[in-house]
């Protein structure tokens, strides 16, 4: 009995450390309300880029600094290749690739940009070798992040720390823009 | 009839377990890249590639939308430097100096992370290194109080605990290099007001 007993607990502790294991693999593709849910289901509405804020995101709030203004795009690069782009040059952006599970696997700010305006574009594999293979011209500037899913989301922070930066952060808001890469 | 009930202790073991375990892992476990000076608590792995597991299931359960690598850094902290959790009835002096940065800004928050609810009407959105009064040695003196202080200050009034979220931007702190000879500034309580 006492045997038997014991055996039955081991077996359990065995079984709970697999349960364990498997959820935690599992939460970051199953879970609802990650950084991707709400993006995506902010953007399905309006197709462009969209400002993500505290007061209307609460689950972002605790990532969003409110001294910056944040800005988010999904694409798809099963629809072709997707570039992000702003003329306006402003002291500070930040730039994060992130996919499904929000990670964020390619970043940059504008000290590495061309004349430190906001222009990237994101490829998978396929899209990355014809850029490779035949440059194009107007894409000599742009910053390349190489993609390894086809669905994720850009998020763009730009620094807007009182009312005095107002008109340049709208402005680069005007021109900021999410679209499709022909190539 | 024995077998039976053995099999249902099995499973009720493992689920149960299992479950909490991981529930419980997701909301308290702070994830093995854990970076702590004096009482700033940083995660620079969280949310990129290099993050393990248990930050990645940590993130997709809190939503959060980590800054990447190439963007910078967050450091929190929940307590002062004598190990106090911070509380929204003191009044604190931050002091000494950030890591590298080309921009850092400086906030209050709840122990969640969400804004401190607005006061009369203003909500206090931080401090940011920009606009910012040094001391003549370089170092910087912020004053965490209900009421209005001299030099750098942020307004503090809050029924509960508060945290501060420290953002680096754009900072070579992310690289592991950097990471040995952190410099982050103190927290010290002056005084609070009995409620």
């Amino acid at each position: 009995m006492m045997v038997r007993f014991v055996y039955a607990t081991l077996l359990g502790l065995v079984g709970a450390a697999v349960v364990h294991v498997v959820i935690i693999l599992l939460l970051p593709l199953l879970a609802n309300g990650t950084a991707w849910n709400t993006v995506s289901s902010l953007s399905a509405d309006s197709g462009g880029p969209v400002a993500l804020e505290a007061k209307a995101q609460p689950r972002l709030a605790s990532s969003l600094d409110p001294l910056f203004r944040t800005f988010g795009c999904t694409f798809d690069l099963a629809d072709g290749a997707f570039r992000v782009t702003s003329d306006v040059r402003v002291p500070l952006w930040t730039v994060g690739v992130h996919d499904t599970s929000a990670t964020a696997f390619f970043s940059a700010n504008d000290r590495i940009a061309a004349g430190r305006r906001l222009d990237i574009a994101v490829v998978n594999e396929f899209q990355l070798r014809i850029i490779r293979q035949n440059p194009p011209a107007e894409l000599a500037n742009t910053i390349i992040a190489p993609s390894l899913e086809q669905q994720g989301f850009v998020v763009v922070r730009v620094f807007a720390p009182d009312d005095t930066w107002e008109p340049v952060v709208e402005s680069f808001a005007r021109s900021l823009a999410c679209s499709p890469l022909e190539l | 009839m024995r077998e039976f009930v053995t099999i249902l202790y099995v499973l009720a073991l493992a689920l149960g377990l299992g479950v909490f375990s991981a529930n419980w892992v997701t909301l308290n476990f702070d994830g093995m890249d854990r970076l702590a000076f004096g009482p700033w608590v940083a995660h620079p792995l969280s949310g990129t590639p290099d993050a393990d597991p248990y930050a990645r299931a940590r993130t997709a359960r809190t939503g959060r939308l980590a800054l990447g690598a190439g963007e910078g850094t967050v450091f929190w902290a929940e307590m002062d430097s004598a190990g106090e959790p911070l509380s929204g009835q003191c009044d604190y002096r931050i002091n000494g100096r950030m890591p590298q940065a080309r921009l850092w800004t400086l906030r209050l928050t709840d122990p969640a992370g969400q804004p401190l609810p607005a006061v009369n009407g203003i909500a206090d959105e931080g401090l940011h290194s920009r606009a910012l009064l040094h001391q003549q040695d370089g170092t910087f003196v912020v004053t965490l109080s209900a009421s209005i202080a001299p030099g750098n200050w942020l307004r503090l009034d809050h029924d509960g605990p508060v945290a501060l979220a420290a953002s680096l931007y754009d900072t070579p702190v992310n690289s592991a290099t950097a990471l040995t000879n952190v410099m982050m500034p103190t927290i010290e309580r002056l005084g609070c007001r009995s409620s």
